[in-house]
């Protein structure tokens, strides 16, 4: 179960120049299981080419754009083929996968077209588009061909991707009398435009069966083209147990329901789409657009448009065609909107007054010192998006004064106060978010004083004087003999 | 503007038809020049003067009813034992030769699974077949 992967492209750095020859260099190389990557250098890719060699064991082969389109046709690695590019007589499960490519083609047969023998061995076709930007000009050929006359089962899967058209198929089967492959198709995601599934299967065959299921997908077909249908039906079993989940479309409930007849959850049925970028009335969708064909379907930033926000029931993928995050609620089809995923984060402040220690006497303090702390303020949105919140630190140091004191003395500790502002994340339209709480600790020391205790004797011996005053006499004691240490005296007069 | 023909053993099948200047890529190419000596990975590049839509064309002259179509890879194949003596003796040392038009198309043939037939069929499908 091995990956190989080789660049292909223009660069010295690439492996092979085209895709031709990366497949004469790979061809015979894989084994059962095995993944041939073939990563595309940005630029123009020519896929005319017979890729009938292939070694005939269980493969997947991926064609994967070296750099994102980031949504625009002309960015890329770009499918612009001079032929069709075919994988004739496979007779084991095929995956074909596309990712990140731009497929731009002309108004003739170009498709991919995967065949296999009509053995009766069962076995499954996948083809896969990620990202991809695909238009086709021609009205009668499509992008991919399954040409699986085998029975088994083919899956059609696009994701973020774009298909747009002027009323062909972007995928199709061709008829075929021995037909008995069954064929899903798969839509999650996708931006829609005059592009047409065909579902065609014999109709003298009742065992073939196929569907279209649609997720989140923006859906819009000229009246004109396949009677406004997206899936174009031709035969007695098909599109059967289809679905459509969060899609806007510009069919009509019947148009639309004949497809997805199983199931039908938040549809809503002919809307008027705007290509010119104008901003969408209420119920309406707006594409930044631009002149037809290979239009810009990002959506236009408006609280109107009904494909923001829209996607409430599907299963979307977590990001978007250009690879930007899709929120909680994301937008219907291939690209998400800036107007409910932006959040700028907000700026916090804090300040403080300086500790300013008073005391009743006059000491020598030393300030000490006072840990401030303060817990990260984290917002919350209710939107999931990657705004990564900031972590506010602060550290200060203060005045925590300690005195000492000859004497009893009363130190009033200082104060100190300290705000903040809360962070307020800006947000969008449409949308709501709860700043979170921030956290503030302060701790510090009481102020504190040291003073001296007074020491005390008292003497018991007697002696006694008596004299008599007069008021206004003064009178003085005098405690005479040795006294090595001065010490204190304190004298107790008693007056009766 | 000349040609590079890019063939790959075992059959000799023409995988590419690219313009001088254009490098055939560093699996096929070693060094950093696009005229270096070929990989010995069963590649082999012939240099012809005429550029690639001249070649193309001229083969489809000598090999189908056509004047022109899509392609000169995949359909056809080089033996080598029919070039000239001194092109095989270049394609042993380096892996290139330079030829003519005139000598390719003597040493030309239908790749294997190929026909005038399917050729034309196929080409025709896709529009590419000019008569």
């Amino acid at each position: 179960m091995a990956t190989v992967t080789k660049i292909v492209g223009a660069s010295d750095a690439a492996d092979y120049a085209t895709i031709s020859l990366w497949y004469n260099a790979r061809r015979s190389q894989p084994s059962a299981g095995d993944t041939e990557v073939c990563v595309l250098e940005d630029g123009d890719h020519d896929w005319n080419g017979w890729q009938g060699g292939w070694a005939d064991v269980d493969l997947t082969i991926r064609f994967q754009g070296q750099n994102s389109h980031g949504g625009v046709w002309a960015s890329g690695a770009r499918i612009v083929p001079s032929g069709h590019m075919s994988l004739p007589s496979r007779e084991d499960d095929t995956t074909i996968e596309f990712i990140d490519l731009v497929f731009d083609f002309p108004a003739a047969f170009r498709p991919l077209y995967l065949g296999t023998s009509s053995t009766t061995t069962s076995k499954t076709i996948n083809v896969t588009l990620t990202r991809c930007l695909a238009y086709n000009a021609s009205t009668n050929s499509p992008i991919i061909r399954n040409g699986n006359n085998a029975p088994g089962v083919t899956n059609i899967t696009a994701t973020n991707c774009v298909l747009e058209g002027e009323g062909g198929q972007w995928y199709d089967i061709p008829y075929s009398s021995s037909s008995q492959t069954d064929t899903y198709v798969v839509l999650t995601a996708c931006t829609v435009r005059d592009a047409i599934v065909t579902l065609q299967g014999n109709a003298s065959n009742s065992t073939s069966n196929g569907s279209v299921v649609a997720n989140g997908c923006l859906i819009a077909i000229d009246s004109s083209m396949n009677g406004g249908q997206m899936v174009r039906l031709t035969a007695n079993s098909y599109a059967r147990g289809g679905s459509s989940v969060d899609c806007i479309t510009t069919e009509a409930e019947a148009t639309h329901d004949n497809w997805a007849d199983n199931s039908r959850t938040n549809a809503t049925y002919g809307v008027t789409f705007n290509i010119d970028g104008s901003a969408p009335a209420s119920g309406e969708v707006s594409w930044v657009g631009g002149t037809p064909p290979k239009l810009d379907f990002s959506l236009v930033e408006n609280a109107n448009n009904l494909a923001i926000g829209y996607a409430t029931n599907a299963t979307m993928p977590s990001g978007d065609i250009e690879g930007n995050v899709r929120p909680a609620s994301p937008d219907a089809g291939a690209y998400q909107s800036a107007t409910s995923v932006s959040l700028t984060p907000g700026v916090g402040s804090l300040t403080t007054t300086s500790l300013t220690p008073s005391a009743s006497v006059a000491t020598v303090l030393t300030p000490g010192t006072t840990a401030l702390s303060i817990t990260p303020l984290v917002s919350t949105a209710v939107v999931a998006t990657n705004l990564t919140p900031g972590v506010a630190t602060l550290a200060t140091t203060a005045l925590t004064p300690s005195a000492v004191a000859t004497s009893s003395t009363f130190l009033t500790p200082g104060t100190v106060a300290l705000s903040t502002t809360q962070l307020v994340p800006t947000i969008g339209i449409g949308h709501s978010i709860t700043p979170g709480l921030g956290q503030l600790t302060l701790s510090g020391k009481a102020p504190s004083a040291v003073t001296n205790t007074p020491k005390s004797v008292i003497s018991t011996g007697q002696w006694s004087s008596s004299i008599d005053f007069a008021v206004g006499d003064e009178w003085v004691v005098t405690i005479d003999g040795p006294s090595a240490n001065a010490p204190r005296v304190r004298v107790q007069l008693l007056f009766s | 503007m000349s040609t590079q023909l890019v063939t790959h053993t075992p059959d000799g099948v023409v995988c590419a038809a690219l313009q001088d200047g254009v490098h055939a890529g560093k699996a096929i190419v070693g060094g950093t020049g696009w005229d270096g000596p070929v990989t010995n990975e069963g590649w082999c590049i012939l240099d012809l003067a005429d550029d690639p839509a001249t070649v193309r064309q001229s083969v489809c002259q000598a090999m189908l009813t056509a004047s022109d179509i899509s392609k000169v890879y995949d359909y056809f194949a080089v033996t080598d034992s029919r070039l000239p003596a001194s092109a095989q003796a270049s394609l042993a040392s380096t892996g290139r030769a330079s030829i003519t038009t005139e000598e390719l198309l003597a040493a030309l043939g239908f790749a294997p699974d190929w026909s005038a037939g399917l050729v034309q069929s196929v080409e025709q499908e896709q529009g590419t077949w000019t008569e």
